[in-house]
C-alpha cells in the first residue's frame, strides 16, 4: 500500500526522507483510519516495529482525568500521521497531546455545547459552542463573521451587510436539525430551548430552503 | 584585612541579604568556613526533583530552614504521560521535617503525592507553620485540609493551585478557629463540591488581612457580592461561577460591590460566564494587573470589551474565544502586557472552531513592548510569523507554541517551521525556556544548539529526523536543565555521546522514541550520579530488548535508586538485576 498519500508537498525540501515505512496490520479501535505516514529517516537504522506511535493510538478516559490505558499498547502499529494531510474524522486522541492540563479539559468539557455549522457552497464545515452565546443575534453576527469569505459568486466583501442580507433570507436560509431529527428554521423556539435541542446547523441556499422558508413549520413546543 | 578573618556573625550578616539559591550555592564554594556560616544561616531551599537528595541529607546540611519548596514528577505528568503510582511522594519529607524542621513556616509542593496522612502530620507537629501552596498535587482530601485549619494557629496561606482533592462531606473550613485571624491568602478554586458559605464568610470577616481570596465554582454569582462587601481590601479575587439568573438587582449589587474594591489587581474564576453580567467588574478594570479567563466560554466581543478597559494588564490568560480581533483590540490597549497565555477551547476538534490563528500573535509582539511569556495555541503557523515575532520581542524569555496538529507545516509554504524557531532562538538572547510544534526537521535543533545559550527547559514533541537532533540540543545548550521529549526519532547515540551533559541537567524525559534498553543499561552503568529509570506497564522492558523503552526518565541524584518505585518503574543501574516482583 502506497504511503505517499501522506504528503501534499512532495517536492519538499526540508531533507526529510520520505522513504515508505512499512506499517504491518495491527488491532486497532473500530473507526480508527490507518492514515500514512511521514516516514522517519531513523527508521532505516532500526528495525521495523519501532515503538512510535501513531495518532490512532488508543487512550485516556478525559472525564476521570486518570491515564489507564484502555488497549495495549501496539507495538507494531506504528504509522506517524503527516500533518500535511486532513486527518481522517475518527481521530483518536494520543496521551500527552496536545499538551492540555487533565484539570483544563475536565473544566471546559461540561462547559460547551459543540454544533456543526454547514453553509452550502462552502469548503469546510465550522464549528460553533452554542453555550457562548447568548441569544440568536449573537449567534448570527458569530456566522456571519465565520462566513463571510464563503459567501459564493466570488464576492469577497468583508462588510457585514452583505452576508447580514444573505442570513436574514436573500441569500441563505439558516437552518438546524432538532433532537426529533427535523430540520426546523432558526428563530422559531427560544433561545434555550433551541441550545438545548440543536444538533447541527446548515445555511441552506435560498433556492433549496423553499418547502422551510414558506410556510412557518409549526414547532413542538 | 581579608574577608576570611571577618568575624562569622558579620559574614552571617552579610548572607543574610543573599536570597538568591544560585548566590548563596556560590558563597558556599568558597571555603570551608563560609560553606559552614552559610549553611546554619540558609533559611530556604528549593528542591527542584524530590528524588535528587533525600530528606536527611538537605535538612542534615542546612538545620536552619524555616521554608521548603519541593517539586515531584516530571513536568508531563500534567498531560497523562506519567502513570499512577509513580511516585513524588511527599510523606517521607514531612516525617523528616517534623523532627528535623520544627519550626517550619512553609511548604511549597509542585505535582506531589500528598496524603492526608501527611497534612495532619505538618498540622501536628510543625508549630509556627504558616504557608501551605499545593500546586497539582493529590492524594488527599478535604479531611487532611481540615486538620491543617484546625491546628496551624498562624495560618496565613493556604493555596491548592489546581490539585486533584478528594471531597468527601465535612465542613473543613469550619474547622477555622474562630481565634484564627491571620489568613492572607486562600485559594480553593479547584475544590469539586461546596462548602459552607456561612463558614466561609465567617472566615473572611474575622481575617482582615486577606489580600487573595480565590473562591470553588459552587460559590454562587449572587452570593459573591456579601462577600466582597466584608472584604474589600482585597488584593486577588477568584470569582465562583459567573452565572445568574438575569436579575437587575442582582447585577447591580454586584456591580456596587466591586466599586468597593479598591485595591483589586488580579481577578480569575469566571466559570459559565454569562456575558451580560460581565460589566459589574467594569469598575475595577483600570487597576487590574492580571486576568485569567482561561475559563470563561465567552466570545470574542465581550473579551474585547473586558481587555480594553484594562490598560495596565501585565498578565491575560485567555481562551482562544478571543480571536486574532481580540488580541488585535489586546494589542491596541496594554501596553504594560509582559504574559499572554492562550489555551484552547477544543483542543481535539478535527478542524478550528474560532478565528484565531498566528495572527493574533503577531499583532501582539507588534504592540505590546514588553511582552517576554507566551504560551500559545493554534492551529497554523508560519516561518514568517515567527521570523516578525522574533525580531519584534528580542526580549522574549518564554515562548511556547502549541500548534495543535502535530507535524503542521508552515501554512503558506508547506515547509518546516525550522527557519521560524530559529529565529526566536537567534534573536531572544535571553530565552529561557521554549515549547517546539509544527513539522520540524534536525534543522531547528542545530539553531537551538548554536543560539539557544540561555534555555533552561526545552520541550519537543513529534520533531526530528535523527539523533543529529538530540545531539544538537545536549551540546550545545549550555544552561539546559531540563528536556521533555516525546515522539521523536532520537536513539541512542546522541544519548550516549552525551551522558556527562545529564549531570548537569535536572532531568531528561523522553517517551515513544527510540532508546533501546541495552542504551539504558550503558547509560546507567556508565554514569553512578544518575537514576536511569525506565517506565514500561506492560512488563520488564529487558524481556523485549529489540524494542526501544517506552518511557525514560533520566535525573541526577546524590541519593542513588529511590526505594518507592512501583512495579512498572525500572531503575536500570549497576545492579540492574531485574526484581523478583
Amino acid at each position: 500500500m502506497s504511503q505517499d498519500t501522506t504528503v501534499d508537498s512532495p517536492e519538499s525540501s526540508d531533507g526529510a526522507s520520505l522513504m515508505s515505512f512499512d506499517t504491518e496490520l495491527t488491532l486497532g479501535l473500530p473507526g480508527e483510519s490507518r492514515s500514512p505516514a511521514r516516514a522517519p529517516a531513523f527508521a532505516q537504522g532500526h528495525k521495523k516495529n519501532c515503538t512510535k506511535r501513531g495518532f490512532m493510538e488508543t487512550v485516556i478516559d478525559l472525564n476521570l482525568g486518570t491515564s489507564h490505558i484502555s488497549m495495549p499498547r501496539g507495538q507494531n502499529s506504528e504509522s506517524r500521521v503527516s500533518g500535511t494531510g486532513k486527518y481522517p474524522a475518527a481521530k483518536a486522541q494520543v496521551t500527552g497531546w496536545p499538551p492540555v492540563r487533565s484539570f483544563r479539559k475536565k473544566t471546559l468539557e461540561g462547559s460547551s455545547k459543540l454544533v456543526k455549522v454547514a453553509v452550502d457552497g462552502a469548503p469546510y464545515l465550522r464549528k460553533v459552542d452554542l453555550q457562548i452565546y447568548s441569544s440568536y443575534q449573537d449567534l448570527f453576527r458569530a456566522l456571519e463573521e465565520m462566513f463571510t469569505c464563503f459567501t459564493t459568486r466570488g464576492d469577497y466583501n468583508m462588510e457585514e451587510r452583505k452576508l447580514t442580507g444573505a442570513l436574514n433570507g436573500r441569500e441563505y436560509v439558516p437552518t438546524y436539525e432538532d433532537k426529533d431529527d427535523d430540520w426546523m428554521l432558526l428563530g422559531d423556539v427560544p433561545w434555550k430551548m433551541f441550545v438545548e435541542s440543536c444538533k447541527r446547523i446548515r445555511l441552506m441556499k435560498s433556492s433549496e430552503a423553499v418547502g422551510l422558508a414558506a410556510p412557518r413549520t409549526p414547532t413542538n413546543c | 584585612m581579608s574577608y576570611s578573618s571577618l568575624p562569622e556573625d558579620v559574614l552571617e550578616h552579610v548572607f543574610s541579604f543573599v536570597q538568591s539559591d544560585k548566590d548563596r550555592n556560590v558563597i558556599s564554594l568558597v571555603c570551608k568556613s563560609w560553606y559552614e556560616i552559610e549553611r546554619w544561616c540558609r533559611r530556604r531551599i528549593f528542591v527542584g526533583n524530590c528524588y535528587a537528595v533525600s530528606p536527611r541529607m538537605a535538612i542534615r546540611r542546612f538545620p536552619e530552614v524555616r521554608s521548603v519548596e519541593l517539586k515531584g514528577k516530571p513536568h508531563f505528568a500534567d498531560f497523562n504521560l506519567v502513570p499512577e503510582g509513580w511516585g513524588g511522594y511527599v510523606y517521607p519529607w514531612i516525617r523528616a521535617m517534623a523532627g528535623g524542621y520544627p519550626w517550619l513556616e512553609e511548604l511549597k509542593l509542585k505535582r506531589m503525592v500528598v496524603t492526608d496522612e501527611s497534612l495532619e502530620l505538618i498540622a501536628k507537629s510543625l508549630k509556627n507553620f504558616k504557608v501551605l501552596v499545593l500546586s497539582s498535587c493529590e492524594g488527599f482530601s478535604t479531611h487532611g485540609l481540615a486538620a491543617i485549619a484546625a491546628d496551624c494557629k498562624n495560618l496565613k496561606e493556604l493555596d491548592l493551585w489546581e490539585s486533584d482533592v478528594e471531597d468527601p462531606s465535612g465542613n473543613w473550613l469550619s474547622k477555622f478557629p474562630d481565634t484564627c485571624t491571620s489568613l492572607v491568602s486562600l485559594n480553593i478554586a479547584c475544590l469539586g463540591s461546596e462548602v459552607s458559605f456561612s463558614a466561609l464568610e465567617r472566615l473572611v470577616v474575622r481575617c482582615p488581612n486577606l489580600r487573595t481570596l480565590r473562591l470553588n465554582r459552587a460559590v454562587p454569582l449572587e452570593k459573591l457580592a456579601h462577600l466582597l462587601r466584608q472584604a474589600p481590601q482585597l488584593v486577588e479575587l477568584g470569582t465562583g461561577t459567573y452565572s445568574a439568573d438575569l436579575r437587575p438587582d442582582i447585577f447591580s449589587n454586584l456591580a456596587g460591590a466591586f466599586s468597593g474594591c479598591k485595591e483589586l489587581k488580579s481577578l480569575s474564576g469566571f466559570w459559565d460566564v454569562v456575558p451580560a453580567y460581565l460589566p459589574a467588574v467594569y469598575s475595577v478594570c483600570s487597576g487590574l494587573t492580571t486576568l485569567n479567563l482561561s475559563y470563561a466560554t465567552i466570545q470574542s466581543p465581550d473579551l474585547i470589551k473586558l481587555v480594553s478597559q484594562c490598560p495596565k494588564l501585565q498578565c491575560l490568560w485567555v481562551l482562544d474565544y478571543i480571536e486574532d480581533s481580540g488580541l488585535e483590540a489586546l494589542a491596541a490597549t496594554c501596553k504594560d502586557l509582559r504574559e499572554l497565555r492562550v489555551f484552547p477551547s477544543e483542543p481535539f476538534g478535527d478542524e478550528p472552531n474560532v478565528s484565531l490563528t498566528e495572527q493574533g500573535l503577531v499583532l501582539v509582539s507588534e504592540g505590546c513592548p514588553k511582552l517576554e511569556s507566551v504560551l500559545y495555541f493554534c492551529r497554523r503557523m508560519s516561518n514568517d510569523a515567527l521570523v516578525t515575532i522574533a525580531k519584534n520581542r528580542p526580549s522574549m524569555i518564554r515562548f511556547r507554541l502549541c500548534i495543535i496538529d502535530p507535524q503542521t507545516p508552515d501554512y503558506l509554504t508547506l515547509e518546516p517551521l525550522d527557519v521560524g524557531f530559529g529565529a526566536i532562538v537567534q534573536h531572544c538572547k535571553d530565552l529561557r525556556r521554549l515549547s517546539l510544534s509544527g513539522l520540524l526537521t534536525d534543522r531547528v535543533f542545530e539553531y537551538i544548539g548554536t543560539y539557544a545559550k540561555k534555555l533552561e527547559m526545552l520541550s519537543v514533541a513529534f520533531a526530528g529526523e535523527s539523533d543529529l537532533g538530540l545531539h544538537h540540543v545536549l551540546s550545545g545548550c549550555d544552561s539546559l536543565r531540563k528536556l521533555e521529549i516525546m515522539d521523536c526519532p532520537f536513539g541512542d547515540k546522541a544519548l550516549l555521546a552525551n551522558a556527562a551533559k545529564l549531570e548537569t541537567m535536572r532531568s531528561l524525559w523522553m517517551s515513544s522514541c527510540s532508546v533501546s534498553f541495552e542504551a539504558c543499561k550503558l547509560l546507567g552503568q556508565k554514569m553512578p550520579r544518575l537514576n536511569v529509570e525506565v517506565i514500561d506497564e506492560s512488563g520488564p522492558p529487558d524481556s523485549r530488548p529489540e524494542l526501544p523503552v517506552k518511557k525514560l526518565y533520566i535525573y541526577r541524584t546524590v541519593t542513588g535508586r529511590r526505594i518507592d518505585m512501583p512495579g512498572f518503574v525500572w531503575n536500570v543501574g549497576e545492579d540492574s538485576a531485574l526484581r523478583l516482583s
